[in-house]
């Protein structure tokens, strides 16, 4: 288990940091480490002896770090869901038109003068059917284009390929129940296919598709040749050919296969044994809870830790905040708990590990000019919910005093959002935030405007400056016992 | 003009490094253009600037992008740094600047 290892590594690097810190591993030398060149520092955290356990852990966990990220699977996902991300956002802003303004029950439509603005609905419910119901469509395209690119793939084709190979294994006649009969239809896409429902469906094509249209572009003997004569544009169009007919071919047989042997399609087979268990694990605390424990081990060495778990987190939080917000645009109760704005309003404010918590903590009771300076600094940056100044700068970064607060606190402000929303006193996130959006701001627009989810955040930042301020107190005390020990030495 | 890329997860934390080099470049009058951009988009990026860029730095948080970057970079014989933690951390613009500037493609 990666988690159990995780949690070994990081006892790793508190032990030892601690001893580190007796040997005068301090934070404010540290700081004061400015004016030198960085090669001194270096020998000085080492403290001249070999690899301590801590430098163990961190190379060991950064090593994990490069081969998540550089595995090509991984890096078609994550850039692919950076590039949809305005597609979300934009289905966000109809979400959010559409109830708030337009809306005749909470929106400003409710009031006779704007009684006017409901009739312009469709325009908004439109915007919302393409692009949240289109997210599979969206990524499987994008995964296409991404996995072709690293694959050394120049032209946009391996896209079309990606969504040529998952339409080819999904059914187009739909069993519908008209007045208590069933009926056939035919040649319709259903929406349970270009929405999330499908997305694991289709990332598993695009990735299959493409790998074995790529392999087979490499082989000679399938390249039509032409004669040099003819422009390359065009010699590369017909190379690709006989590649993308035989892949198109595997992965239709594939799909014909499968509903023969097992009597189930695909899709059912995928969303049943892959993404159903996932979604469930996720939309539990256990699973969300262990899911930010491994993003705040990496931060705490330093590695941007939300990178490390966006291949999971991002299909699956990403499709059930894109869940909520359909449901909600159709006016029905929206079904997850746990969704990216959950994750941002009550598990992220002021950025990973809650550091807005810590910052306040430092503005009443730090003792220390170094801390309050970078306090200072980072606050800015803070409230749009981007630390690494404070995580860099304080540093949380290898500092085994502040890591323990930095891993607790999410953990904790996560279960108290868990459970306001569980009980109802916090409004389910039906709208699409950008990480960006600032304390409060975030829980009111997310919950299309909740004052429990607004009053349950600002206790959350109540809750992590709590935490954080015994941990800043410390920090206080050991500068002081610092400058008596110098004394006695000096 | 010469330019000096700076990356890391979405562009934004870096953005502040940046903001403090651009100062001390303007203070001591040298021409670059610095900026922030996404890890993911500096191929992109090379593509079209790659011969004006003299220097690439990373956010340590984003490290491990390190080796893809360097290999992106090499057709243009571009350098690669991690910057150094506290020096972001603190958005120490005058030392990043002075190595951006001692590694810097000339």
């Amino acid at each position: 288990m990666r988690v159990v290892e995780s949690a070994f590594l990081v006892s790793l690097i508190y032990e030892s940091g601690l001893k580190g810190m007796k040997r005068g591993w301090r934070l404010h030398e540290l700081v004061s480490c400015f004016a030198r060149e960085p090669v001194a520092r270096r020998e000085k955290t080492k403290g001249g002896t070999s690899m301590s356990a801590k430098e163990k852990a961190v190379e060991v966990l950064g090593n994990v770090a490069n081969k998540i990220t550089n595995q090509k699977y991984i890096m078609a996902i994550k850039k692919a869901f950076v590039t949809l991300m305005p597609v979300i956002i934009a289905g966000a802003f109809a979400t959010l038109v559409s109830n708030m303004i337009m809306g005749t029950e909470s929106g400003l439509a409710h009031f006779e003068a704007f009684r006017f603005l409901a009739d312009y609905k469709p325009i908004m419910s439109a915007i919302s059917y393409a692009t949240l119901n289109f997210l599979t469509i969206g990524a499987v395209f994008l995964i296409g284009i991404e996995l072709g690119r690293i694959n050394g793939e120049k032209s946009l084709f391996p896209g079309l390929m990606a969504l040529i190979a998952f339409i080819s294994v999904i059914p187009t006649t739909l069993e519908l129940d008209v007045n208590g009969t069933a009926t056939m239809v035919k040649d319709v896409l259903a929406r349970q296919f270009s929405d999330p429902k499908s997305l694991f469906l289709g990332m598993i094509m695009a990735i299959l598709s493409v790998e074995i249209y790529c392999k087979l572009g490499r082989i000679d003997r399938l390249k039509i040749k032409m004669p040099d004569s003819v422009p390359s544009n065009v010699v590369s169009s017909f190379s690709s050919l006989i590649p993308a007919i035989i892949t198109v071919l595997l992965t239709a047989t594939l799909g014909f296969v499968f509903h023969n042997v097992t009597d189930l399609y695909l899709h059912e087979a995928v969303y049943k044994i892959i993404q159903q268990p996932l979604e469930s694990v996720v939309q539990g605390l256990p699973g969300i809870l262990t899911l930010m424990f491994v993003a705040q081990i990496f931060w705490v060495i330093g590695i941007h830790g939300n990178q490390m778990i966006k291949p999971i987190r991002e299909p699956l939080l990403l499709g059930a905040i894109a869940v909520n917000m359909t449901a909600f645009q159709e006016g029905k109760e929206a079904p997850n708990i746990i969704t990216m704005p959950f994750w941002d309003v009550y598990m992220t404010i002021g950025g990973s590990g809650l550091t807005l918590g810590l910052l306040i903590a430092i503005f009443i009771a730090s003792k220390r000019t170094d801390m309050r300076s970078i306090a200072k600094l980072s606050i800015g940056p803070g409230i749009f919910n981007i630390n690494e100044p404070v995580i860099f700068g304080l540093p949380i970064m290898l500092n085994p005093l502040m890591a323990i607060p930095f891993i607790l606190t999410p953990l904790v402000t996560g279960t108290i959002g868990y459970i306001a929303t569980a009980t109802g006193f916090a409004g389910k996130a039906v709208v699409m935030v950008p990480w960006t959006t600032p304390v409060i701001l975030s829980a009111w627009l997310s919950t299309a405007g909740s004052w429990g989810a607004v009053i349950t955040q600002i206790i959350c930042l109540a809750v992590a400056t709590l935490i954080y301020l015994p941990f800043v107190m410390i920090a206080n005390k050991k500068d002081m016992d610092q400058q008596t020990e110098l004394t006695h030495s000096a | 003009m010469k330019r000096i890329i700076l990356a890391c997860s979405a562009g934004m934390s870096t953005s502040i490094v940046v903001s403090k080099m651009k100062e001390e470049a303007k203070k001591r009058g040298e021409a670059y253009e610095i900026y922030a951009i996404p890890g993911e988009t500096i191929e992109e990026e090379l593509q079209l600037y790659g011969n004006d860029v003299v220097a690439i730095l990373l956010g340590p948080q984003v490290r491990f992008m390190k080796a893809e970057a360097e290999s992106q970079a090499k057709p243009y014989g571009i350098p690669v740094e991690v910057m150094d933690t506290l020096l972001y951390g603190t958005a120490n613009g005058a030392k990043i600047l002075d190595r951006a500037l001692q590694i810097a493609k000339k």
